[in-house]
């Protein structure tokens, strides 16, 4: 199971986290700022799978960007790697290739809604890269009109 | 968040450029952010530190702010210090103790807190500062490290491909919220309905308050509606009317978006279909062109809240009912063809061969 997912620049800033796990707002902070560390501070030839405390890192870096994903340790490390792809070719694909922080930023809520639909409750409900835009289109193209 | 109004100095956001290395003037990396071939001529100078203007201009905002050029951290002063939201550190790479002669603006960068921050060199050196502890210099600090000239190019053919150099520091700068910025258009408003949701329930209260006599609770808009049918044709009695219908609407369709954002639970569900057979009750008394008009209107709702939730539903109750139905067949004589699984609790087994 997923237990959260986390966006961060090179700094360490969060620029998005989703929890399926309840974890206190007082402890979000810290444990993000622990994680990222834990994930920035590795190599590039390192793995991209940490064990962590009780649970497991998989993270990727696009560009200045990291996606963070914590993971429980039955889940299976390869598929939220393929996972963590598959939700930037999404993003990808809406912002027509400039995903950046920039876009994350001003366009909070969109990705909100794509990582929404590719995973509830903390499990993955939804690969298919057209499936996953088409409420999002659909939404764009009525508030346009 | 906005400082727009007034053209001071000290309301212009400002990225602080310092270097601690003497053979390379801040001049050099503002000139490079900027994209001209000479340093330009500074918009101010108070002797050794100098003011330069830039307007970043992208996709979301544009936002006016000042490169500012300070020596070192004898020069600060309380008026860079209230502005600075930016702080870049250009340090020698190529000796031992280049990082050291940045020691005293840590204090200064921690009392700041500016939310970029970014530590820029030629290229990590083997013999001087290495990658490593460059690195480990940022992370203790949470600065970001930007080489001018990475011995490592990016790989081109990457899909995500790192950008490097001025292109990484003005792209950081890029992605920050600066106090003087104005967002574009298109950008700030989220989507169309969702926002027109969310203003519809903080406007109503105000324009209630504003003109009372345009929010009647609902029972009194209904006689009063109704004994407008036959007055219709005098144009004070018409527009009152719609007005009249207009904050019904608004009321209705503001309590018809609380229903459906709200908890999703059986109570709620009710409510909202008994919400929504008074609506449409209420609408068959009016008129034939109100009655398109406030159907349009409560139309656009649902459809926003469908969307939102169509999905999340279809999804639960697929699961449930599988869930249940393997429960059946497992309690009433057949447990040897469903097995627990995490997903759904319940799974089919498939057939032997």
């Amino acid at each position: 199971m997923i237990k959260f997912v986390l966006m961060v620049n090179r700094r360490g800033q969060t620029r998005l986290s989703r929890y399926y796990t309840p974890v206190e707002l007082s402890r979000r902070a810290a444990l993000e700022a622990d994680v990222v560390r834990c994930c920035l501070s590795r190599r590039k030839e390192q793995c991209s799978f940490v064990e962590y405390k009780d649970f497991k890192l998989v993270y990727r870096q696009y560009a200045a960007l990291f996606i963070v994903v914590g993971i429980t340790d039955k889940e299976n490390e390869l598929s939220i790697f393929e996972l963590i792809q598959n939700f930037v070719e999404v993003l990808d694909k809406y912002f027509s290739r400039v995903v950046s922080s920039c876009a994350i930023m001003f366009s909070l809520d969109r990705v909100h809604f794509i990582l929404d639909e590719i995973v509830q409750n903390g499990l993955v409900v939804e690969t298919n890269r057209s499936r996953i835009l088409t409420p999002l289109n659909a939404i764009d193209k009525m508030s346009d009109s | 968040m906005s400082t727009a109004e007034g053209n001071t100095d000290m309301d212009v956001p400002c990225v602080l450029v310092t270097s601690c290395d003497g053979r390379f003037p801040e001049e050099e990396l503002i000139r490079e952010i900027l994209g001209t071939k000479t340093v330009p001529e500074p918009i101010r100078q108070e002797n050794t530190v100098a003011w330069y203007p830039w307007t970043i201009n992208n996709k979301y905002y544009t936002a006016d702010v000042s490169l500012c050029a300070v020596p070192s951290t004898f020069q600060m002063s309380s008026e860079i210090a209230q502005s600075t939201q930016a702080f870049i550190a250009y340090f020698d790479s190529t000796t031992k103790d280049g990082l050291e002669k940045l020691q005293p603006w840590i204090s200064v960068v921690e009392d700041l807190a500016p939310e970029v921050l970014i530590l820029v060199c030629e290229r990590v050196c083997e013999n001087g500062v290495t990658r490593h502890e460059a690195q480990q210099w940022c992370l203790a600090h949470a600065f970001e490290l930007v080489e001018l000239n990475p011995l490592e190019q990016p790989d081109e053919e990457d899909d995500f491909p790192e950008s490097t150099g001025v292109k990484r520091i003005v792209q950081a700068l890029n992605a920050n919220v600066w106090s003087s910025v104005e967002m574009k258009d298109g950008h700030n408003q989220g989507f169309g309905l969702m926002s027109s949701l969310v203003a519809s329930r903080h406007n109503n209260p105000r324009s209630s308050q504003d003109s009372p006599s345009s929010s009647l609770p609902v029972e009194g808009a209904l006689v009063n509606e109704e004994s407008n049918h036959t007055e219709v044709h005098s144009p004070a009695a018409a527009a009152q009317e719609q007005s009249v219908v207009d904050a019904m609407t608004d009321l209705d369709i503001q309590e018809l978006a609380n229903l459906t954002s709200g908890d999703v639970d059986v109570d709620n569900f009710e409510r909202l279909f008994t919400k929504l057979k008074e609506m449409k009750d209420k609408a068959s008394s009016l008129p034939h062109e109100q009655r398109k008009v406030h159907a349009e209107k409560v139309g656009n709702v649902l459809r926003a809240e469908l969307f939102m939730s169509h999905r999340w539903f279809v999804h639960k109750l697929k699961a449930y009912v599988s869930f249940v139905f393997c429960r059946w067949l497992k309690r009433s004589g057949w447990p040897s063809v469903v097995k627990k699984t995490r997903w759904t609790g319940y799974h089919l087994v498939k057939k032997a061969k």
